[in-house]
C-alpha cells in the first residue's frame, strides 16, 4: 500500500481579485458599503455606464473607448440568440416545455452552448488560430487549405453548416467590419471564409474575429460568447414556459429507428 | 447554386439510434437489450450505466469493480472543490439536481477526476505498447519525466493535495476479491509504481489503477471517461445536503477582507 502524505504545497489563506473590491460597512464586516470594479465606483458604473461596457470592463480591466464600446455592443446584439434551431436553444426549450425548474433553463442551455461544435469551446482555439496567423496573408491560409484537398482541415471557426455558409452570418460579420475598430482580424477572417472552398464562416470565427480585434484574451472568449448569448437562450426557453407537452414535437414509433435491433 | 440538401431532408422529423429506445407496450431497449423483458433483478444498475455509455455487454463483476470506483469518487468532503460547489448550492438552497449536475460538471477536470481518465489511459497504453516493444520501466518513466522538464508529473500517478492514494489498495482488493488476475497493463502500471517510489517519492493514484485494470479489461479512455462522466455527484449531494440545513450562511462565510484585492486603485470615471 502507498504511504499517503499530505504535500507541502502552500495554499493560500484569503483568495485575491484584480477586479473587485468590497468595502466593509463600519457595523458589520460581512456587508458592503461600497463597492469598486478595476477601481471604478461601482455606483457611478452603474449611473453612468452601460451595460456592455461593464462586461468589457470586468473582462479587460478598462472600459472601452468609444469606439471599441460601439463595436463590442454591435458584437453583444449579433449574437444575443444562436437561434431557436441551435442545439443549445432547442434544450431550453425543451426544459421550458418539460416543466423544469424555470431558473434551471439558462444553465442548461449554457451546458450546451459549451461544446466544440459552434459552441463556446470553439472559440479558444480560433481565436489562437487568428492572433497566429492574422499577419500572414489571406490567400496563403486559403491555398494551403484548398490545395490540400480535404486533407488539411478547417480552422476553428470556419465549417459548412448543412452544406453551406449561413447567409446571415456572413452579412452580420459584413455589418460588423464596418466599425473602425473591426479593422484587421475581421475583414481577415471574412476574406479567408470567402475564399475556402467548402468552408464557411461560423458565428464563432465572426465572433472570435471582433474579440480579437478589441484585444480580449482567447482565454476569456468562450465565456463571453456564453454571457451574448444567454438572453436568447434564455427566452427561447422560457416562451414555452406553461405550454403543453405538446406544443413540441414527439416522434411517433414509425420515425423511431432503432438500428440493429433484432 | 442550389445546394444538395438530402442528407439532411432524410433526417428530417426522424431520429435514428444506436443506442435504443422505447417502443410503446413492446419494451424499452438498450443496444439491443429489452430492459422490459426479466432485465430488472438480472443487470446491476452500473451494468445497464455502463451499456448505455459504451454500447458493451458489460460483466456484472466488472461492473462491480466499477461500483467500487464511483464509491471511491463519493466522499462528502466540502473542501474538495467538486464538493464544495455542492455545498455552495446548499448555502445558496438551490435544487438538489443543481447542486449535484454543477458538482459533477466541476469534476470534469484536468487536475482530479473527470478528464484525467482519458489522459491516464493514454499515457497507460503508450507505455504498454513501448513495454511490449522491449523497452525497460525505467526508460518508460524517465522519457515522461524529461517531456515534464525533470518533474515526475505522469497522469495515473501524482494527485493534488496528497502522495499516494488510499484508494488504489481498496480497488486492487476488490479486483482480486471478485477472482480478477493482475493482467499486462495491472502489471506494468505496478511496476512503474514501484519505480516512481523509490525514485520519486509519487506514488500510483486511482485513476492509474483505473485505467490500467479497465484496459486490461478491453475498455477505451473516452468509454471511461463516459461511464465516469458525473460519478462526483454523490458526494457532491452530500455535501449539499450537510449545508442546507444549516443556518443561512454557515458554509464558509466570507468578510469583505476575506477576499484580497490586487487590483487597481480608486479611480474616476473618464
Amino acid at each position: 500500500m502507498s504511504k499517503v502524505k499530505r504535500r507541502d504545497d502552500k495554499y493560500v489563506d484569503k483568495s485575491a481579485t484584480k477586479i473587485w473590491l468590497e468595502e466593509a460597512s463600519p457595523d458589520n464586516p460581512y456587508l458592503t458599503e461600497d463597492a469598486f470594479c478595476h477601481g471604478y465606483n461601482f455606483l457611478d458604473l452603474v449611473e453612468n455606464k452601460s451595460y456592455s461596457d461593464i462586461v468589457y470592463l470586468l473582462f479587460k480591466g478598462e472600459l472601452p473607448s468609444l469606439e471599441s464600446s460601439r463595436l463590442f455592443t454591435a458584437l453583444m446584439v449579433a449574437c444575443i440568440t444562436p437561434g431557436p434551431r441551435s442545439p443549445a436553444a432547442r434544450a431550453a426549450v425543451l426544459a421550458g416545455v418539460g416543466k423544469t425548474d424555470p431558473e434551471l433553463i439558462l444553465p442548461i442551455a449554457l451546458n450546451i452552448l459549451s461544446g466544440k461544435n459552434g459552441g463556446a469551446a470553439d472559440i479558444l482555439p480560433s481565436m489562437r488560430f487568428i492572433v497566429r496567423n492574422v499577419k500572414k496573408d489571406p490567400e496563403e491560409i486559403i491555398a494551403n487549405i484548398n490545395d490540400s484537398d480535404g486533407a488539411t482541415a478547417l480552422p476553428p471557426g470556419f465549417a459548412q453548416v448543412f452544406g453551406g455558409s449561413d447567409p446571415l452570418t456572413v452579412k452580420l460579420g459584413e455589418s460588423l467590419a464596418t466599425y473602425s475598430e473591426a479593422s484587421q482580424c475581421l475583414p481577415w477572417v471574412l476574406a479567408v471564409a470567402r475564399g475556402i472552398n467548402n468552408g464557411g464562416l461560423l458565428m464563432t470565427g465572426l465572433f472570435s474575429a471582433v474579440l480579437c480585434d478589441l484585444g480580449f484574451s482567447p482565454k476569456v472568449g468562450g465565456g463571453i460568447f456564453q454571457i451574448c448569448n444567454a438572453p436568447g437562450l434564455c427566452a427561447h426557453g422560457f416562451e414555452f414556459i406553461g405550454q403543453p407537452l405538446t406544443s413540441v414535437p414527439f416522434l411517433d414509433d414509425d420515425d423511431y429507428f432503432i438500428e440493429d435491433l433484432k | 447554386m442550389i445546394q444538395d440538401t438530402r442528407f439532411w431532408d432524410d433526417r428530417r422529423q426522424k431520429i435514428y439510434s444506436h443506442a435504443g429506445g422505447w417502443k410503446l407496450g413492446v419494451g424499452a431497449y438498450t443496444y439491443g437489450l429489452n430492459l422490459l423483458d426479466g432485465a430488472m433483478g438480472q443487470y446491476s444498475y452500473m451494468q445497464i450505466h455502463m451499456r448505455n455509455t459504451t454500447g458493451k455487454s458489460v460483466d456484472k463483476d466488472v461492473a462491480a469493480w466499477m461500483e467500487a470506483v464511483f464509491i471511491c469518487q463519493s466522499w462528502p468532503d466540502a473542501r474538495i472543490w467538486c464538493n464544495q460547489i455542492g455545498a455552495l448550492a446548499g448555502e445558496a438552497h438551490c435544487s438538489p439536481t443543481s447542486a449535484a449536475t454543477a458538482g459533477a460538471q466541476a469534476a470534469c477536470s484536468e487536475a482530479y477526476s473527470g478528464k484525467t481518465i482519458i489522459k491516464g489511459c493514454e499515457f497507460m497504453e503508450k507505455a504498454h505498447l513501448s513495454y511490449q516493444s522491449g523497452m525497460s520501466v525505467e526508460d518508460i518513466v524517465e522519457r515522461e519525466v524529461a517531456s515534464k522538464r525533470g518533474k515526475a508529473i505522469i497522469m495515473g500517478y501524482t494527485r493534488p493535495i496528497a502522495k499516494g492514494d488510499e484508494r488504489v489498495s481498496e480497488l486492487w482488493r476488490v479486483a482480486r476479491e471478485l477472482g480478477f488476475s493482475i493482467g499486462p497493463r495491472e502489471k506494468l502500471a505496478l511496476e512503474i509504481e514501484n519505480y516512481l517510489a523509490k525514485n520519486y517519492d509519487e506514488w500510483m493514484n486511482m485513476c492509474g489503477c483505473v485505467a490500467s485494470f479497465m484496459l486490461d479489461q478491453g475498455f477505451t479512455g473516452k468509454g471511461l471517461f463516459n461511464i465516469m462522466a458525473v460519478m462526483a455527484y454523490s458526494g457532491v449531494s452530500g455535501c449539499y445536503v450537510d449545508a442546507i440545513d444549516r443556518p443561512q450562511g454557515s458554509f464558509l462565510p466570507l468578510r469583505c477582507d476575506d477576499i484580497i484585492y490586487k487590483g487597481k486603485n480608486k479611480r474616476p470615471l473618464p
